[in-house]
């Protein structure tokens, strides 16, 4: 056999994992409450990928990357200062790094997985709810969760910016 | 053994009894020069060397004696004879620190000292200089009463009345448009014209105008930059240009005014200065400031070159030999003179707001401050988060976040003021919006004169004229940075400004 075919074979073994989504389109979004009002934030992702099989749980994983410099919440300065080191320091830290360790079922379309969540030099695991859900060719994952900011150094203590961050992140890919 | 112990018990006793005996009246001590290090921030040039004045310097400069004085009036509302009749009074020495008893006798002392003139110069004849029409077309004030309170008589020997100007409520008093004082608020008095005439017509010989210039204006980290005028004209114009509620003092930078803080409710306020250039933790540190800014900053040593120095600037004069270019008397006050001023700024209350809106516009108003992020800097109650902002153009070094408050992102202001004069720090102040109802000059060099200029973003073209400070050889100028609120619609920025107001 030769090396091109291992190769080949290699790949469309690949290609026909039905659970694999490489590069997935993934967005985040946050939301965060500033003197009782909402302000709501995008990042964007670098990359995102799922090897999911709801019936192959033990194998399954989820990677997402998310690049802090490109957050955006409406107002440029404050979008700047939120890369700086007080907030992501983004110089320092450029990736946002979302790592599964183990998922198990909650209902139909529905899972939890525990995930490492690493924002600056802080890794910290958090429990993130989430649907799978097929629509033709094209698998939506969404999940959403809460992190303490100042548990991962983002800021500091505020008399009008809340603590608690609320996240979602949204991924979506054809098999 | 016995003796021993009694000895050990009583000197236990008698040094907390000594010190309590040695601070009983809690003045603290305004020429501290460990404190001063603490409390000022330095250039923003970090290699550049900072000596103040030494403790022994300042304790030898002679005390103000603050005598009473009387106000100015302009000519057509000047009682016939007032000034003759205040030369035949006698002098009276006003501040006595041994009858001051109760907080309301310091406030009233403070009083004494915010009004007391720090510059002198002889009254001729027996009619007042100043004519009403002295004040048209000029950006100075009279109150409806007809008294000019940027400068005030003052008697100190029988029969030789001077008039005295800079004091405190030079800068810090505001006339409103019913010719009503307001106190410690942004000043909006000085009445330019009649400077600006006496160098026009070279009634100041301009070389000596142009030496103080620079000694007023020159920081060694910034040697590029411009500090004094090449002709008399230039100079008059750039003195008209500034306008009400600005002030172009020392250390502030040839044609780079600063807008006036207001002082009512400064207790609470943690950096003076719009640079931020020194720290406000306890009445200490509002005696230094009063104390540097009264003259002392003239003779810090930067880099060996002392703004009020002799020898080319570069030794200290004799007490007896000081001439600050203001004219400042070379004087200092008192300890208690600087606590009672603290007491009565500290007790300055704002005016009765006259701005009346509907509760919902405020409602939309105060939604609309949160949605255009001016939460987060102007955070109530104090309408400011009492940090500092580095400007365009300055990194704050690691040792910074451990010593000062910083919001650590520019909102992209000019950063002249901040980088190039000697009140420079890298950092502007977030100032309080409290009281901006009574404010007429925004931006810390006062280019804007209303709520609604600031929110417009016409004012980041290049062919924005300011209503507010604008260079005089320039014909428009972009006013940048800060660009919150710009966005909302105008029916919210009129909301926000209705919020404002009410503040």
């Amino acid at each position: 056999m030769s090396m091109f075919t291992i190769i080949m074979i290699l790949f469309l073994l690949e290609r026909a994992d039905p659970s694999h989504l490489v590069n997935a389109r993934c967005t985040v979004n946050f939301t965060v409450v500033n003197a009782g009002l909402e302000v709501e934030g995008t990042l964007k992702v670098k990359n995102a990928n799922i090897r999911f099989d709801p019936e192959n749980l033990q194998h399954a994983s989820i990677q997402v990357s998310a690049d802090p410099s490109s957050i955006e919440t409406g107002i440029g300065i404050r979008d700047k200062h939120l890369k700086r080191s007080d907030y992501f320091d983004t110089n320092i830290y450029p990736e946002i790094r979302l790592q599964s360790k183990s998922f198990h079922e909650t209902g139909k379309n529905r899972f939890e997985g525990k995930f490492d969540l690493t924002i600056k030099s802080t890794t910290r695991e958090i429990t993130i709810p989430f649907s799978r859900k097929k629509k033709g060719k094209m698998t939506f994952y969404e999940g959403d969760f809460e992190i303490n900011r100042l548990d991962f150094n983002v800021g500091e203590q505020s008399l009008t910016l809340d603590e608690t961050v609320r996240i979602k992140v949204s991924a979506s890919g054809e098999f | 053994m016995k003796k021993l112990l009694l000895l050990f018990v009583g000197i236990l006793i008698i040094i907390p009894a000594i010190s309590f005996l040695g601070t009983f009246n809690g003045i603290p001590k305004t020429w501290d020069v460990e404190a001063i290090k603490k409390f000022h921030l330095p250039p923003p040039d970090t290699s550049v060397k900072v000596t103040y004045a030494s403790e022994e310097y300042y304790n030898a400069l002679p005390d103000h004696v603050i005598y009473k004085t009387f106000p100015m009036y302009i000519r057509e509302f000047e009682k016939p004879g007032y000034i003759d009749s205040l030369r035949n009074l006698v002098p009276e020495i006003m501040f006595d620190v041994s009858t001051l008893k109760t907080p309301a006798d310091w406030i009233k002392a403070g009083e004494l000292v915010f009004n007391w003139p720090v510059a002198y110069s002889p009254v001729g004849g027996n009619l007042s200089q100043l004519k009403k029409s002295d004040f048209e077309n000029s950006n100075g004030k009279i109150t409806s009463d007809g008294i000019y309170p940027f400068s005030r008589y003052v008697l100190t020997e029988k029969s030789e009345l001077i008039v005295g100007s800079l004091s405190c409520a030079s800068c810090h008093t505001r006339v409103t448009d019913n010719g009503e004082i307001i106190p410690g608020a942004q000043g909006n008095i000085f009445n330019t014209i009649r400077f600006a005439n006496a160098v026009r017509t070279q009634r100041i010989p301009f070389p000596v105008l142009q030496a103080g210039a620079r000694n007023l204006n020159y920081a060694p980290w910034a040697p590029d930059i411009k500090v004094a005028p090449d002709s008399p004209e230039e100079f008059a114009r750039a003195i008209e240009s500034v306008p009400g509620g600005s002030v172009d003092r020392q250390g502030g930078g040839y044609l780079y005014p600063f807008a006036v803080p207001s002082l009512i409710g400064i207790k609470e306020i943690k950096y003076l200065d719009r640079t931020g250039l020194m720290k406000h933790e306890s009445p200490g540190d509002m005696m230094r400031y009063a104390a540097f800014n009264q003259g002392m900053d003239m003779l810090t040593s930067y880099d060996g070159f002392i703004p009020g120095g002799k020898n080319k600037n570069s030794e200290l004069p004799l007490p007896s030999e000081w001439n600050h270019p203001f004219g400042y008397s070379a004087k200092k006050y008192t300890d208690a003179q600087l606590y009672a001023l603290t007491q009565y700024i500290y007790s300055l209350k704002p005016p009765k707001n006259p701005n009346q809106f509907p509760d919902a516009l405020i409602d939309q108003g105060r939604k609309a401050f949160t949605k255009a992020g001016c939460v987060s800097c102007h955070t109530p109650p104090l309408y400011t988060n009492n940090k500092l902002t580095p400007v365009n153009g300055f990194e704050p070094p690691k040792d910074h976040f451990e010593k000062y408050d910083i919001f650590n992102v520019s909102v992209e202001t000019d950063s002249v003021s901040a980088l190039y004069t000697r009140r420079g720090t890298g950092y502007y102040k977030i100032p309080s919006l409290r009281g901006v109802w009574f404010q007429s000059a925004f931006f810390h060099n006062a280019s804007l004169t209303t709520l609604e200029e600031v929110l417009d973003p016409k004012r980041l073209r290049k062919d924005f004229v300011p209503t507010g400070f604008m260079p005089p050889h320039l014909k428009s100028m972009a006013v940048k940075g800060h660009p919150f609120g710009m966005e909302l619609s105008e029916k919210e920025k009129k909301a926000l400004i209705a919020f404002m107001k009410t503040l």
